[in-house]
């Protein structure tokens, strides 16, 4: 985000409590200030494959750091701010952006509005993503929390519903509805992906509606979870094309050349559908969790002259994660991933990825962490991986500029936090 | 030896039975209400209710790494000690709560909710200070 988006979300908390203060919501004699923040470096190194950054030979390029600040201003109104700052390969590098900033006005404990940035909850544990010491794991299961699309997954800024309704002998409910929009970073990941074929190149975006509702409901069960959230985004994107098209003839080795180099488009995506259902099982001090996402989204591309070209994708993904508190110094997790491109072909052999392999991404993780005081944190975990279905075309190119991958490969993350 | 260190393991578990500490949940006084369910406390705790019937907004005071505040936080919460800091810590992180206050001790803690309105919080024997102790009714 520029300096003037910052500035921008100052002026609404600073506006907004203007705005606020003469209806008399206002009313507490004093109050608190809470400040809290974290800083983490983590290191990454795969065998085979780059994945998020240079990691086939070991990158520091992976490190995040946040300051928040929190008041309460009147017995019902909440306002807080968090900047934040990551890098992660080519993602983030470090440039500082508002993490969330809004007025949260509790009305009453099943109905309460939040007005700002506000954090993403489809599934369980995104709106935590970006703070290292909240979860065992280094990497959260990239089939849900997927990196690679995470300048999307974040946040939103617009308007929250959200509340707690007591079922009594059936537990409690709890939801959350959004609306708004969102910043897509054009030097993101998801510009990445739209650039991945090599013929676009993003100028920006405009994501036009963001609608997002989810539920959590604590069973009756002690200890269980379950949820769903649906996010639908409708936005576009322009640019211009960087090749000319190359179409083969029947007679080799003869082509036709399309020469739509430097050509305006814009890409549409009308109707991206996210849909996530989680599940979580506390038992002192285990923790289950599973979660399972269907991901649908038509990319549209227009080019002035020729037929637009049309492109659906559905996406799935699951996993399975267990962690075990040991004691107050260590606890322990694994989890297994699954991701897919296409979900009516798991394998890639109908679609024309290339290679077959490069349609999913599984990934068994098994994760260490060490907590030698409340405000220091440090973990290692390895990743055996299977295809390579997350790895960006661009970070995986020989020196002959073709893609180079490797179906079987492992990861190793370690990665140290101060928070406070 | 098998049979004594037996006994030893029968004898410790009453001990530590007997010496595990009860659970007080006290209030200031001006609280509008006597008694509570556990659920309730959980919910209180959890930041899910954040008000009294007719008293205003609920202020959470807690205890640091101690006994009492492992018994109660597995008990009412039903969350470990470490699964309670990461609770709040993601409320705060995530700008969705603030952490509530935690005390060194019982005395300062109990010092605390006597004289704010709105406050509640947990103790292992009962005082004279000007609190009130709730009920909880499905203990």
């Amino acid at each position: 985000m520029k300096k003037t988006g910052v500035r921008f979300w100052i002026k609404v908390i600073v506006f907004g409590t203007g705005i606020l203060l003469p209806l008399g919501v206002l009313g507490a004699e004093e109050f608190e200030i809470h400040v809290h923040g974290y800083i983490s470096q983590g290191f990454m190194f795969s065998n085979h494959n780059n994945y998020l950054a240079n990691t086939k030979n070991g990158t520091f390029q992976f490190n995040e750091l946040g300051l928040n600040v929190s008041t309460e201003p009147s017995d019902k109104l909440r306002v807080g701010i968090q900047l934040a700052a990551l890098d992660l390969g080519d993602l983030g590098n470090d440039r500082i952006t508002i993490d969330w900033a809004y007025a949260d006005y509790r009305w009453q404990d099943w109905l309460g509005l939040r007005v700002g940035k506000v954090k993403l909850p489809t599934g369980f544990y995104n709106k935590a993503r970006d703070v290292d010491m909240l979860r065992t794991s280094i990497l959260l299961p990239q089939s849900i929390y997927v990196e690679t699309f995470r300048d999307t997954l974040v946040a939103m800024k617009g308007i929250s519903g959200y509340g707690e309704i007591p079922l009594h002998a059936f537990g409690n409910l709890s939801y959350e509805i959004l609306l708004g929009s969102m910043n897509i970073d054009r030097e993101g990941p998801s510009t990445k992906g739209v650039e991945a074929p090599g013929f676009f190149k993003v100028d920006k975006y405009n994501v036009k509606k963001a609608l997002l509702y989810g539920a959590a409901w604590e069973t009756p069960l002690k200890g269980l979870r379950l949820g769903f959230s649906n996010l639908h985004i409708d936005f576009e994107y322009t640019g211009f094309i960087t090749k000319d098209l190359i179409m083969p003839v029947p007679y080799p080795p003869y082509s036709i050349t399309l020469p739509i180099k430097g050509l305006a488009f814009t890409g549409v995506t009308p109707d991206f559908l996210r849909t996530v259902f989680s599940l979580e099982y506390t038992w002192k001090d285990l923790i289950l969790a599973a979660e399972y996402l269907l991901q649908d989204q038509n990319n549209i591309i227009h080019i002035p002259g020729l037929p637009s070209m049309e492109r659906l994708l559905k996406i799935d993904g699951y996993y399975a994660s267990a962690t075990y508190r040991i004691n107050d110094w260590f606890e322990t997790g694994v989890y297994y991933s699954a991701f897919y491109k296409d979900r009516h072909d798991r394998k890639g052999t109908k679609t024309p990825y290339n290679p077959p392999f490069n349609v999913f991404q599984k990934d068994a993780c098994l994760s260490l962490r060490f907590d030698p005081s409340d405000n220091w944190t440090l973990k290692l975990e390895g990743h055996l991986m299977d295809g390579t279905g997350l790895c960006f075309l661009q970070d995986n190119l020989n020196e002959n500029g073709v893609p180079e991958y490797k179906k079987d490969w492992y990861l190793l993350a370690a990665k140290m936090t101060f928070s406070f | 030896m098998k049979k004594s260190g037996l006994w030893l393991g029968v004898l410790l578990f009453f001990i530590g039975w007997s010496v595990f500490p009860d659970v007080l949940i006290i209030t200031n006084p001006d609280t509008h209400l006597s008694s509570l369910k556990k659920d309730e406390v959980r919910d209180i705790f959890t930041g899910k209710r954040t008000r009294w019937n007719g008293s205003g907004k609920i202020i959470i005071a807690t205890l640091e790494d101690s006994e009492i505040h492992r018994v109660f936080v597995r008990e009412f919460v039903k969350k470990t000690p470490s699964q309670f800091k990461n609770y709040w810590r993601q409320k705060a992180f995530t700008g969705e709560g603030m952490i509530p206050r935690i005390f060194r001790d019982e005395e300062s803690l109990i010092e605390f909710i006597a004289n704010t309105k709105g406050a509640v919080g947990y103790i292992s024997a009962p005082t004279t200070k000007p609190v009130k102790t709730i009920t909880i009714t499905d203990k």
